[in-house]
């Protein structure tokens, strides 16, 4: 493996997603909406003092800060986020290299096929990572405001939202990011890579549910083991996949 | 030296190539010429290691291509390859176009740096390197890419159609560009439909179509097509009733037509020395001779022989 290559590859792609408007507001605009969202939802439960109706079905609530309880609510919009945005950007990245007739020159480089992969992977997945804790931070900079101003107490981060954060964010973004990769080296066109792509969200719509019943610590520690080893799997999945060959007739125009 | 033996390459049941075999030396000019489909791009796809042949196979000096990954690499970073696209990524500027090859071809920050603007000199693109690729014409594009593909210094050059989609006055000074890296000792190996680029910038041209029709050099092309082209002489001749066919013998004569009274063209046999026995005799005979052409398209009529005149209903 060429760190170098991986470097040079990432850096390339890093730019070429700056430089795309449609790709670069795909990037902002969720974890900003996603900030103001959650927050939203917070002072919205904690201020009127109402959670949803099945919260107290495990005796949580009485237990637990209300603070607390909804943003446990929210970081699974927080995980969606770090899912659907690297989706759509890894597929454009890659099948953009078809339309863009750059991938015949790509590929008669002197860079293997992991290292393609993996210097993509890095350009979505480090944005998007970078994006999606910045945007957690904001969050719990604006909630801290709040109930600092109103009840001179500060109630975040906990242990679970720094867990989801700073572990199963990450590792969910790259799930995405590869899963949108292997989508794409299969399959020609942005618009379908991107529609199969979602399915990857679909385990985060489990995780939303869940959140309802507050999924504990330690659910969330066996999530992101399970994520990691999924991490590995896919990865090497794609690198088994992305036949150069493959790729350059079945997209030859 | 670039050796390719027996190579036959197959997509599905479609056949692109059928045992191939052929020779490039070091410093070469190699055109392929052929139709549509003739397997062209193919091979040139082949030479760059991008793709891997059903059968046979191809050796650059004493490595066969396609056995060990890490040596693949070693092989494909003495190649220069340039697409029938441009190939440049739009949203970025010239500069990080460059740099971004140049990197990957395994050229330290400040060597490529140092290297760009000095080709960018050669090749006058050097007012561009700001510029966003997006906002240039296909002919700066495509001397961006040649420039792109020479950052490294390689040894070999694989260039499909470079100047395929130009206008003439691009796709001269891409010529231009070409033909001075004889001068560098690069091997160049390139496909071109272009029967006037295919005579100027080789030095060896194969006729292909699925498989190799011909392998000639220029120098006995230019031979055989000085030797085999008909031409056309037009002469004045008196008085009226002279007969040409007395002159001239008749297995030479294609056709006699008269212009008027006393202008006729005569259409001959090819063959120069031939030639210049007729006009030889017509001016023993005081028939003034005053131009001589080719009634036939040299290269072109060449290159049809070989293909054959049905697939281009002809």
């Amino acid at each position: 493996m060429g760190f170098d290559k991986i470097a040079i590859m990432s850096r390339k792609d890093l730019k070429e997603i700056w430089e795309n408007t449609y790709m670069r507001l795909t990037l902002l605009s969720f974890p900003i909406f996603i900030t103001f969202l959650a927050t939203l939802i917070v002072f919205s439960i904690s201020i009127e003092n109402r959670i949803p109706i099945f919260m107290y079905t495990n005796n949580f609530v009485y237990n637990n800060n209300l603070v607390i309880v909804a943003e446990h609510l929210v970081i699974p919009y927080f995980l969606l986020s770090v899912s659907l945005v690297p989706v759509v950007l890894a597929t454009h990245s890659l099948i953009g290299e078809k339309y863009g007739n750059t991938i015949e020159v790509l590929l008669s480089a002197p860079i293997t096929d992991r290292d393609i992969l993996l210097g993509k992977i890095i350009a979505v997945f480090l944005p998007v990572t970078l994006l999606f804790m910045i945007s957690f931070l904001s969050f719990t900079f604006l909630v801290d405001y709040g109930t600092f101003v109103m009840n001179h107490a500060i109630y975040l981060p906990d242990a679970y939202s720094i867990l989801s954060i700073c572990i199963t964010g990450p590792l969910y973004a790259f799930l995405a990011t590869t899963s949108g990769l292997i989508i794409s080296s299969r399959v020609n066109d942005i618009k379908a890579a991107q529609q199969i792509g979602s399915i990857v969200i679909l385990p985060v719509l489990g995780l939303l549910i869940m959140a309802q019943y507050n999924m504990g610590i330690y659910p969330m520690i066996v999530f992101s083991a399970i994520l990691f080893i999924l991490d590995i799997i896919l990865f090497e999945i794609a690198v088994y996949v992305f036949k150069r060959e493959e790729v350059l007739v079945r997209w030859s125009k | 030296m670039i050796e390719v033996c027996n190579v036959s390459k197959s997509f599905g049941e479609r056949i692109a190539l059928n045992d191939v075999s052929f020779v490039v030396k070091e410093g070469e000019n190699l055109v392929l010429l052929g139709p549509n489909g003739a397997g062209k791009t193919t091979t040139l796809r082949l030479l760059s290691a991008l793709i891997k042949p059903n059968s046979g196979k191809i050796v650059y000096d004493d490595y066969q291509i396609g056995s060990i990954e890490s040596k693949d690499m070693v092989v494909r970073k003495q190649i220069g390859f340039l697409s029938e696209n441009s190939g440049l990524y739009e949203n970025l500027t010239v500069l990080d176009n460059l740099l971004f090859f140049g990197e990957l071809y395994g050229l330290d920050f400040n060597i490529a740096i140092a290297k760009i603007k000095e080709i960018a000199e050669k090749f006058d693109v050097a007012s561009i390197l700001n510029t966003k690729v997006k906002k240039l014409s296909k002919g700066t594009k495509q001397r961006v890419s040649i420039t792109r593909t020479l950052l490294h210094s390689p040894k070999y050059l694989i260039m499909d159609e470079p100047t395929s989609s130009l206008d003439p006055i691009s796709a001269k000074k891409v010529r231009d560009m070409i033909a001075t890296l004889k001068k560098d000792n690069v091997t160049v190996i390139m496909s071109t439909h272009n029967l006037v680029e295919a005579m100027s910038l080789s030095s060896r041209i194969l006729f292909i179509n699925k498989r190799i029709l011909v392998d000639i050099t220029k120098e006995d092309l230019d031979k055989k097509i000085i030797n085999e082209t008909n031409r056309s002489i037009h002469i004045v001749h008196s008085p009226v009733e002279q007969k040409i066919e007395g002159i001239i013998k008749g297995d030479d004569i294609i056709e006699v037509k008269g212009i008027n009274q006393r202008e006729t063209i005569v259409k001959i046999k090819g063959g120069l020395d031939k030639n210049w026995e007729v006009i030889d005799a017509l001016s023993k005979n005081n028939i003034k001779v005053y131009l001589v052409e080719n009634y036939e398209n040299d290269l072109e009529n060449f290159y049809i022989k070989i293909f054959g005149e049905k697939q281009y209903g002809v």
